[in-house]
């Protein structure tokens, strides 16, 4: 773990890199556009925290308002960073797997509101076999594919037999249904709406189906950042799991009412004519099977290379670049580079205003 | 940080908690000793890049404890963290360029003997008022494969120039990378060529290196001119040979929604696909369809093979050092069982 924390008050130039910073007001401006639009929904914002790791920066969220007070996480030992940091009502969107982690999820379930999703039968045996040798309740959610391909029933029929288990075992709250999905490229308001219904009433479908069988579905939990304005539209969905909003990222511009707020602060540390070579690579930017980031208002930059620890950008046009110079880095994808760190370094109007630990950083299991 | 359920020395690896990187003791060292072995008889030495996995323990078993032996790393921060481990000679690719990154070469230079790598009068300029007392410098040779380095020869000469008569700091000598196997045979001639220059100026280098860390090294050693003094590798310790690997990540089966597919608990943020999708080892029919963040699509055919809901896949990383970089730990495995967790202690050091 590094341990590099720039003096508080220190402004933005005096800031070594490479630096993972959160420009504060936009971030606080993403976080208002949620409060804004859930201010007089029943659906409300749970917050993914598998993006931001963080409990402090989460709690932001949940003061500035449009959440349930709670939030997701993907991996139990998130979960618990989460519990640690004051959270109490969490829901775990992936499967837990092995008797090994059954046992955490039921003992922080003795600690804290906990919630997870199911797929399948033996899946919830073992949850109830293990909740009940330690003594707690977890509630379980039904996962359902809707779009993706991924973990999660195929059929309502599944979902209602799954459901029928689940109320008759004990130590296992059957509480309702969960999805996620995704939409490719850039996508308008009128394809974020046709696409983030379809998805969310084949979810709804599930909870009509087992409602018809007369078990009582409390959650439904679906949409993310992309449909964050068409899930509360919809009857019967009851919370948002969105966490990009936050920070946001390149692919995800289209979403014109956030900003980004996670940039990586880099230095041009060598250059050629019509190259120049900054300090960050691979290793604390990511760059999944090819994927660039940007240089913010440096439009006649581009990624050439890059490699562990430095990356080569070329420049169109006259090279006017100096070595010292530092840029920022608009980043191409968001959580898994997020995951690379230690710290984030919140700057308002150029000055480190916080520096927040990543607690839940490397959180795989 | 990570947070595995702790499991005790002797545990068969695959009910390690999930995904977690593993590496096979004695492949690990079979490797290390072939590849030191493959130069014996050479005036060139192996020079491991240590910021490949980023541990000072399989740094150790690289230089056979000899704290004296070059090794090299990226960054800065890598190099404190590998000083902090007690290594005294380290060669550092990263030019001083800042303040911040000054002034831990200040730091460095008062416990152990630094080498940076520089290509330009202004990366110079950042060492003027730093102490010269184990300091070395080795400037960067550009070749067809890679564009960063000095860039001509006037200005490779005004630099070792200055270095020898102004600065007098110790230049060691050049150093060049080479990006692919394609491109090795131009770096060599990239080296060699500004070192008959500078011969002809009457400088002479003590060191020529070659950094060709991310390349097979049975490829690169097979062709190396003797003039090379120095061959600095990244991924030999890891290299595959047979069947079993020396490096993998164990990961979980979660989910197995229809046939001929499971959902597996390791994704982008526990093996890297940033250069490549990871190989399946214990399936060979089996192959990563996708991965996101959290989780691997794993696709088969149902015919052939069936998975359950808790079957163990073992993951090859398309990148070694990607991966490395994403673990606070890994496990040491000797017979299938554990035999120690090391730290990963220069993980995150990008400065």
């Amino acid at each position: 773990m590094q341990t590099y924390r720039p003096n508080l008050g220190a402004t933005i130039d005096l800031i070594e890199t490479p630096s993972l910073l959160i420009d504060l007001e936009s971030m606080e401006s993403n976080f208002s556009v949620i409060a804004e639009t859930y201010s007089n929904t029943t659906c409300k914002m749970r917050q993914h925290a598998k993006n931001i790791k963080c409990p402090d920066i989460l709690w932001r969220q949940i003061e500035i308002g449009g959440t349930l007070n709670g939030v997701c996480t993907a991996k139990i030992s998130e979960a618990e960073v989460m519990v640690e940091g004051g959270i109490r009502d969490i829901l775990v969107t992936s499967e837990i797997v092995g008797e090994d982690k059954q046992k955490r999820l039921a003992y922080l379930a003795k600690r804290a509101d906990v919630k997870v999703c199911i797929d399948n039968k033996a899946n919830l045996n073992a949850l109830s076999f293990v909740a009940q040798e330690i003594g707690s309740e977890i509630g379980v959610l039904i996962e359902v594919d809707t779009s993706m391909g991924r973990a999660g029933i195929r059929t309502p029929e599944q979902g209602v037999e799954l459901a029928k288990l689940a109320e008759s075992l004990a130590s296992v709250k059957f509480l309702g249904v969960m999805s996620h999905q995704t939409v490719d490229g850039f996508a308008d308001k009128e394809t974020r709406f046709i696409e983030g219904k379809r998805y969310i009433d084949k979810c709804l479908e599930v909870k009509t189906a087992i409602e018809d069988h007369g078990i009582e579905v409390a959650i439904v939990s679906s949409g993310e950042t992309f449909s964050y304005d068409v899930a509360p539209q919809i009857e019967g969905v009851t919370e948002v799991e969105g966490g990009t909003y936050a920070l946001m990222s390149g692919p995800t511009k289209y979403m014109e009412e956030f900003s980004l707020a996670g940039k990586v602060l880099t230095t041009v540390i060598d250059m050629t004519e019509s190259e120049i070579v900054i300090d960050a690579g691979l290793r604390c930017l990511g760059g999944p099977l090819g994927s660039t980031p940007t240089i913010e208002g440096q439009d006649n930059l581009g990624f050439s290379e890059m490699q562990d620890s430095y990356s080569v950008l070329t420049v169109e046009g006259k090279n006017i670049f100096e070595i010292g110079q530092t840029m920022l880095i608009c980043t191409s994808q968001q959580d898994i580079l997020v995951n690379r760190w230690d710290n984030f370094i919140g700057v308002r109007d150029g000055v480190v205003e916080v520096v927040w630990d990543i607690p839940a950083r490397g959180c795989h299991h | 940080m990570e947070r595995p359920t702790s499991k005790p020395i002797g545990h068969h690896y695959l009910e390690l908690d999930t995904p977690t990187m593993v590496i096979n003791t004695d492949l690990l060292k079979s490797n290390i000793k072939n590849a030191q072995s493959s130069l014996n008889g050479t005036s060139c030495k192996l020079i491991p890049n240590v910021g490949t996995h980023g541990t000072a323990e399989i740094a150790r078993y690289q230089t056979n404890s000899d704290h004296d032996l070059p090794v090299f790393v990226d960054t800065f921060q890598q190099a404190q963290s590998f000083v902090n481990h007690g290594f005294k000679n380290i060669i550092i690719e990263s030019p001083p360029v800042g303040v911040g990154k000054v002034e831990s070469l200040h730091r460095l230079v008062n416990t152990a003997h630094i080498t940076v790598s520089l290509s330009s009068l202004a990366h110079l300029n950042f060492l003027k008022y730093l102490s010269m007392e184990n300091l070395s410098v080795l400037l960067r040779i550009p070749n067809k494969s890679d564009s960063v380095g000095i860039g001509t020869h006037q200005e490779l000469i005004e630099l070792v120039k200055l270095l020898v008569e102004h600065f007098k700091i110790y230049w060691k000598g050049l150093i060049t990378v080479s990006k692919g196997s394609d491109g090795l045979e131009e770096s060599f001639k990239g080296i060699l060529s500004a070192e008959a220059l500078l011969q002809s100026h009457s400088f002479t280098s003590n060191e020529l290196l070659i950094n060709t860390s991310n390349q097979p090294l049975s490829k690169v050693q097979s062709n190396l001119p003797p003039e090379i003094t120095g061959l600095i590798s990244g991924n030999y310790p890891f290299e595959v040979n047979g069947s079993v690997p020396t490096c993998s990540v164990v990961s979980t089966v979660m989910s197995t929604p229809e046939p001929g597919r499971a959902y597996i608990d390791c994704g982008q943020k526990g093996i890297s696909i940033d250069r490549g999708v990871p190989f399946v080892v214990n399936y060979e029919n089996a192959v990563i369809e996708k991965m996101s963040a959290e989780h691997g699509y794993l696709v088969f055919d149902a015919v052939e093979m069936n998975l359950k809901i808790g079957d163990k896949i073992l993951l090859r990383p398309a990148n070694y050092s990607d991966t490395f970089n994403l673990y606070d730990f890994v496990n040491l495995i000797k017979n299938d069982r554990l035999e120690s967790v090391i730290e990963t202690a220069a993980r995150g050091a990008f400065k």
